[in-house]
């Protein structure tokens, strides 16, 4: 592995940390008011207005298996380049806090865990120890875009949220 | 390729597409010179820019098929269709060489080399072309010399673009005689010079035997980069006239002055046209076209119109629609403030958004005759192809569609003409068999109905015969055979997907796609297909299209927390009623005022939890031929909508056709009934 460094950014789900590559984040926004779109799975909160334009927002907890976010105070909006199918489109996801931009070298990134893992691997790019010894899990946010299945494997999910959204689909 | 080059190319391409409107009509009136002209002039221009940017090759064509022309114009040769055929292959040819990228030269090469025999072959006469016999030399006399007066005033920017302003001097000098007057006042100082600009201009008093398009043509090139003025002062060689020495002496910066110099033409002419009055009254018939031609000129050099990049109107667009919203939001914050002042600023600040708003929609607006052309050549190609008589007639060809609109409905419509020209309309025999003329007729038409555009397309072919059809539909296992339908419904089954009812393959129409295709593309702007039949008798194809796709008139309404938009061109009546009339309904159909209205209770299909308020609205939505009620919480009032996409994520959501911005930041989503209604259906329920 040569020895490049990225820049990420961690934000924080439930108890869990995660971290996205700086060139995918346009913009961190305060929660504003989420206008539902009937008929759209649930984990699709709705679009918002991003300076003129409609900006789809997804709950992410719902799409990792997670129960569905409660809006608090430090609860934000990360706007995301992503690409689907090829194309580049702009997304908002909700977290429940933004933690750190932080920069790290490629060589330190461990690959992601295999079997026994909580969540599926082709959806984690690796992960980095950060210097409070926490897990922080660097995720392939095109590969979440891209697919309807949930990130957390199939087996530890138990909360109805979850198969709610699955079975939407 | 430099900037200069791509410029030529986008006007060949232009040029090329005039070339064949102008064959097209010349088809239909082969002996009219003007449109020889005209056609002779587009080479021209072909033949100047492509020798002037480096494509030597369009140059060359073009200068034989001007060749062709010129004979025609000095009435040396007639019009042939063989000659037409040749011209419109030429256009083909030259735009495949337009395109060329260097992979395909060869083939160019061949079919150039056909087309040379062919032309050679007209100009020899030996092919089907009439030769009129060399035409009088009486009339080449009649025509004889006349005086011109031409003021050429460069700007100061021509010799910038690469143009020697003295060559196209010289160039008009060596058309006859002639004196030319030179104005140097205006050199500035040493100081203010600028080595490229140009500050000299001419005036030239031309004796020729060409006509006055030819002195035109020698500032073809130049008409945006110098003043051109060219007036007739009199028939026959001024410099002969008794008297005018004085008044054509050349004195530097002082003008000649026409005032005398045409008066003393005048007297002269009067003079001599007194002889015959007859000639007299030819002549100031000349006088007055002269005049004519000028004020023409003046016109089109002044209001032509201008070349602008798409993007930009796209990106005037956008501002344009940021505007109105921004435009929203201010009108919110004038009514909560309850100032005079601010509210008068708001209400005329508004006026002057909506009149930019309409100038700039009107800017996107192309009118369909833009396509015409390019059908025209469709169905006259198409139809030499599989051997038919078809006239193609467009009416309403002024009608005027977004761009976008233009370049979406493009596809459908050619699909449709081509399934016109190939199962449609009958071969000549088939038509006498019948009783009917031997030549088939397509007509387009367009008309503006109410906020939509309707494009017809009509054929006085065989028709679709539903039975036919019906049986095409059950053996495709599309319907099953015990399913009972109406005409009308049978042949409707022709948007079907799979559907295609064509015996055989033709490399016309039969290819594997069909009408649900055009349904398909005509939806995706926001249009509808319908079709009309009428066995033996000919078939209608009727596409309905918004005028525009980026701002809807609509009705925003309230479900709950959310705001939704509802287009004013589907909403027939709303009706208040207490819900628990709605609640109490069965079947969904709700009986007012003596009607029985089928309708869908949005709350309930959108899932939207909470309790309705005790007084709800009926919204009665037109949906094909019947009025359908959407019930909504409560109705906010009119709103100018600009529709932005949801996005690829909600391409599932697809009965909202997009959201709008309103003046309060938030987000309101658009409904597309037809879509709601459709998706929530129930067999029974309408």
């Amino acid at each position: 592995m040569d020895n490049e460094t990225g820049s990420y950014i961690s934000f924080v789900l439930g108890e869990e940390y995660f971290a996205i590559n700086v060139t995918q984040v346009l913009n961190i926004l305060q929660l504003v008011q989420i206008t539902k779109v009937p008929t759209a799975p649930d984990y699709m909160k709705g679009v918002i207005n991003l300076r003129g334009t409609v900006l789809p927002i997804i709950d992410i907890r719902m799409k990792f298996g997670m129960p569905p976010i409660e809006y608090k105070r430090d609860t934000v909006i990360l706007v995301l380049n992503v690409e689907i199918d090829g194309e580049t489109v702009n997304a908002g996801i909700l977290v429940d806090a933004v933690k750190e931009v932080f920069e790290i070298n490629t060589d330190e990134i461990l690959p992601p865990p295999g079997i026994g893992s909580k969540y599926k691997s082709k959806f984690i790019d690796g992960i980095y120890k950060m210097n409070d010894d926490k897990f922080v899990m660097l995720l392939d946010i095109d590969k979440v875009f891209s697919t309807d299945e949930l990130v957390m494997m199939a087996a530890t999910t138990d909360t109805t949220e979850a198969k709610q959204a699955e079975t939407v689909e | 390729m430099d900037n200069f080059q791509k410029k030529f190319l986008d006007e060949a391409s232009d040029l090329v597409s005039q070339l064949e409107q102008a064959l097209l009509t010349l088809e239909q009136d082969m002996d009219n010179p003007e449109l020889v002209d005209s056609i002779f002039r587009i080479m021209h221009s072909l033949k100047g820019g492509g020798g002037m940017f480096g494509f030597d090759n369009i140059s060359n064509y073009t200068h034989r098929l001007e060749n062709m022309y010129d004979l025609v114009r000095q009435k040396k040769l007639k019009v042939t269709r063989e000659m037409l055929d040749i011209t419109f292959e030429s256009a083909d040819h030259i735009t495949s060489m337009l395109n060329d990228d260097g992979s395909k030269t060869d083939a160019i090469k061949k079919n150039e080399e056909i087309l040379n025999k062919r032309i050679e072959a007209i100009l020899d006469g030996d092919s089907m072309s009439v030769v009129v016999t060399a035409t009088s030399d009486a009339e080449d006399k009649g025509h004889g010399a006349s005086s011109y007066y031409v003021k050429v005033k460069p700007y100061e920017h021509i010799q910038r673009n690469g143009t020697n302003p003295l060559l196209l001097i010289d160039e008009l000098v060596g058309l006859g005689k002639a004196k030319v007057n030179i104005f140097y006042s205006s050199i500035p100082d040493f100081e203010g010079f600028v080595y490229d600009d140009t500050y000299i201009w001419w005036e030239v008093i031309l004796c020729t035997e060409q006509d006055e398009d030819a002195i035109k043509d020698v500032f073809i090139f130049v008409e945006d980069d110098c003043e051109i003025v060219v007036k007739k002062l009199a028939d026959g060689d001024i410099f002969t006239f008794q008297g005018i020495e004085p008044l054509l002496q050349c004195s530097h910066d002082f003008p000649f002055d026409l005032e005398k110099i045409t008066k003393l033409a005048d007297t002269i002419s009067a003079l001599e046209k007194a002889k015959t009055a007859a000639a007299a009254q030819e002549a100031a018939k000349e006088e007055n076209k002269g005049d004519e031609h000028i004020k023409k000129f003046a016109k089109e050099s002044s209001i032509s119109g201008i070349r602008v990049a798409s993007e930009k109107i796209d990106s005037l667009m956008n501002l344009v629609s940021e505007l109105i919203t921004t435009q929203a939001g201010l009108n919110l914050y004038a009514d909560r403030e309850k100032n005079a002042e601010l509210t008068r600023i708001a209400e005329s600040l508004e006026n002057i958004s909506r009149q930019l708003r309409d100038t700039a929609f009107s800017i996107t607006l192309i009118p369909i005759d833009y396509l015409v052309t390019r059908f025209r050549r469709l169905v006259r190609d198409l139809s030499r192809e599989v051997g038919k008589e078809i006239e193609f007639e467009a009416k309403g060809a002024e009608v005027e569609l977004d761009k976008s609109l233009i370049e979406g409905i493009s596809e459908p419509l050619m699909h449709i003409l081509r399934n016109s020209v190939d199962h449609g309309i009958e071969t000549a025999a088939e038509r006498k068999a019948a009783g009917k003329p031997p030549t088939g007729k397509i007509t387009l038409q367009a008309y503006y109905s109410g906020s939509q555009v309707v494009i017809a397309v009509t054929d006085d072919g065989q028709g679709m015969n539903p039975d036919k059809i019906k049986r095409k539909a059950i053996e495709k296992g599309l319907i099953s055979p015990d399913v009972q339908l109406s005409d009308k419904e049978a042949v409707d089954l022709i948007f079907m997907p799979g559907f295609s009812t064509s015996e055989k393959v033709t490399n016309i129409s039969g290819r594997g796609v069909g009408m649900d295709v055009v349904k398909r593309k005509v939806s995706d702007i926001r249009g509808t297909v319908s079709v009309a039949s009428e066995p033996g008798e000919g078939t209608t194809i009727t596409i309905s299209l918004p005028l525009t796709l980026s701002i809807i008139d609509g009705m925003l309404v309230r479900i709950a927390d959310v705001d939704y938009i509802i287009p004013l061109s589907v909403i027939d009546t709303i009706f208040a009623v207490e819900h628990e009339k709605i609640a109490s309904s069965f079947q969904n159909v709700i009986n007012i005022e003596g009607v029985q209205y089928p309708f869908y209770y949005l709350r309930d299909e959108f899932a939207i939890p909470g309790d309705p308020p005790e007084r709800e609205e009926i919204i009665m939505v037109k949906y094909e031929d019947r009025k359908i009620g959407v019930v909504v919480d409560n109705i906010t009032g009119e709103y100018q909508a600009v529709l932005k996409p949801l996005g690829k994520l909600y391409r599932s959501q697809d009965i909202f056709s997009g959201a709008s911005i309103l003046g309060d930041g938030t987000v309101a989503l658009v409904l597309d009934t037809h879509k709601v209604i459709n998706k929530f259906t129930r067999y029974n329920d309408i």
